[in-house]
């Protein structure tokens, strides 16, 4: 299978579960039952419970106090930026710490994207507080990070990748949170190095937002 | 009192930045790490503590759903939210929107770059705040985003959005992200003026006034 020595082919173990290849079912980096992945879900929930707490609480100082001696800990336990910037992208996967996708990144929901046959990758999310814009909606931003992340998806699913050079995001309704809403995209066409491929947020049978970004691969 | 979004000093938002550091912290450091198993349960405790004192408060109210002029939880410039950068916004006298901000990891797409998703993210935010009246806020209708050049991690990123024009309650604005002046993104939006009722969200055009 290659001429790297025999056992080269054998992918980093926990880059190997965030892998696919067209066909596979998941299309995500799955969550893990590690200390990193564990971490990052409890950060979600105190990001979660942070912003539906009321400013100016009795018990909310020494908390803060506890969180910062928590940072000083774990930076002792920190690669250095440079270090890391190459440590995690080794292996051949899809990123882990991707701010939409990413089971280690605590900002991502984290959005799931699984095969769902012609050509679409398909993901259901549920988005609470700390993602708002208008009152009660999601940030039209949020609407855009994870359609841009689930477009280059699509284009993964395809076989096809590139960089996005543009992206066109149409607002037809309000994205409410607190309710399942699924992020649906697929790669509709590729011209030489150009990719087009579109995406929706959809609710309740509803489309929400739709996107159609143009991507270029490398030159070969 | 008008927030004017750049007070970081309320227990909140010293909270927020703590959490922020944390995830900043958690992009470094390795998967298995021992050092781990004592964060997770620190901040369980704590989750559950805030969690405790919420009570049966609704969510939307305790969020402070309805201050939409510079609120201070939203993912982009949100002081007490550790999504958020937070990106640190002024106005012109002409009402021109400004911003800056330096990304770190957690907001990585390619590698060294800011991911594509947030640059979006970041520029509807200022477009949308762009000239904006207190009373007539903007919700997003259409964006268009033109990369130009990729956006690099750790240096400080300018943001600019002006208004280009206003035709009854649609409002175009335009801007861009540069980093040392150079365009790393260009964006066009087409914004509605209309306010969204946190308690009537669930219709589409009985939530406006």
């Amino acid at each position: 299978m290659t001429s790297e020595g025999p056992l080269s082919w054998l992918p980093h173990p926990r880059k190997e579960l965030s892998q696919f290849t067209p066909g596979d079912g998941v299309l995500t980096a799955p969550p893990l039952d590690d200390p990193l992945n564990t971490s990052a879900a409890a950060l979600r929930r105190i990001i979660d419970a942070l912003a539906r707490t009321a400013p100016d609480g009795e018990h909310l100082p020494a908390t803060s106090e506890q969180l910062l001696a928590l940072a000083d800990s774990l930076e002792k336990h920190t690669r250095p930026v440079p270090t890391q910037l190459f440590e995690m992208w080794q292996g051949e996967g899809i990123a882990r710490h991707d701010p939409a996708t990413g089971q280690e990144n605590p900002m991502a929901p984290p959005l799931q994207l699984f095969d769902g046959g012609d050509g679409w990758a398909v993901g259901t999310v549920t988005l609470g507080l700390p993602y708002q814009g208008p009152p009660g909606n999601v940030h039209g931003g949020i609407c855009a990070i994870l359609l841009d992340a689930a477009l280059a998806v699509a284009n993964h699913l395809a076989g096809t990748n590139g960089m996005t050079a543009k992206l066109e995001m149409s607002y037809k309704r309000p994205t409410l949170l607190s309710v399942p809403l699924t992020v649906r995209s697929r790669q509709l066409s590729v011209d030489g190095r150009k990719r087009f491929t579109m995406g929706e947020i959809v609710a309740d049978g509803e489309v929400t937002v739709s996107a159609q970004g143009l991507f270029i691969a490398r030159r070969a | 009192m008008v927030d004017d979004g750049n007070e970081a000093g309320t227990e909140v938002a010293e909270l927020a930045a703590a959490v922020r550091r944390l995830v900043d912290l958690m992009l470094r450091v390795e998967e298995n790490d021992p050092s781990l198993i004592d964060v997770i349960s620190e901040l369980d405790a704590m989750s559950a503590e805030l969690e405790s004192a919420q009570g049966a408060v609704d969510p939307f109210e305790n969020a402070r759903a309805g201050k939409w002029f510079f609120p201070r939880h939203d993912p982009v410039s949100g002081v007490e939210n550790a999504l958020a950068p937070p990106i640190e916004m002024e106005f012109d006298e002409d009402g021109a929107a400004r911003a800056s901000a330096t990304f770190g990891l957690p907001y990585q797409g390619p590698k060294g770059f800011v991911h594509g998703g947030i640059s979006a993210m970041v520029l509807d935010h200022v477009l949308s705040v762009a000239d904006v009246s207190p009373d007539q806020p903007l919700v997003t209708a259409e964006l268009s985003f033109r990369y130009e050049s990729p956006l690099p991690l750790f240096e400080r990123a300018e943001v600019t959005a002006h208004r280009v024009s206003v035709d009854g309650r649609k409002v175009r604005v335009a801007g861009d992200i540069r980093v040392n002046d150079r365009i790393a993104v260009s964006a066009e939006g087409l914004f509605i003026a209309k306010r969204l009722d946190p308690m009537s969200a669930t219709t589409t055009e009985g939530a406006s006034r």
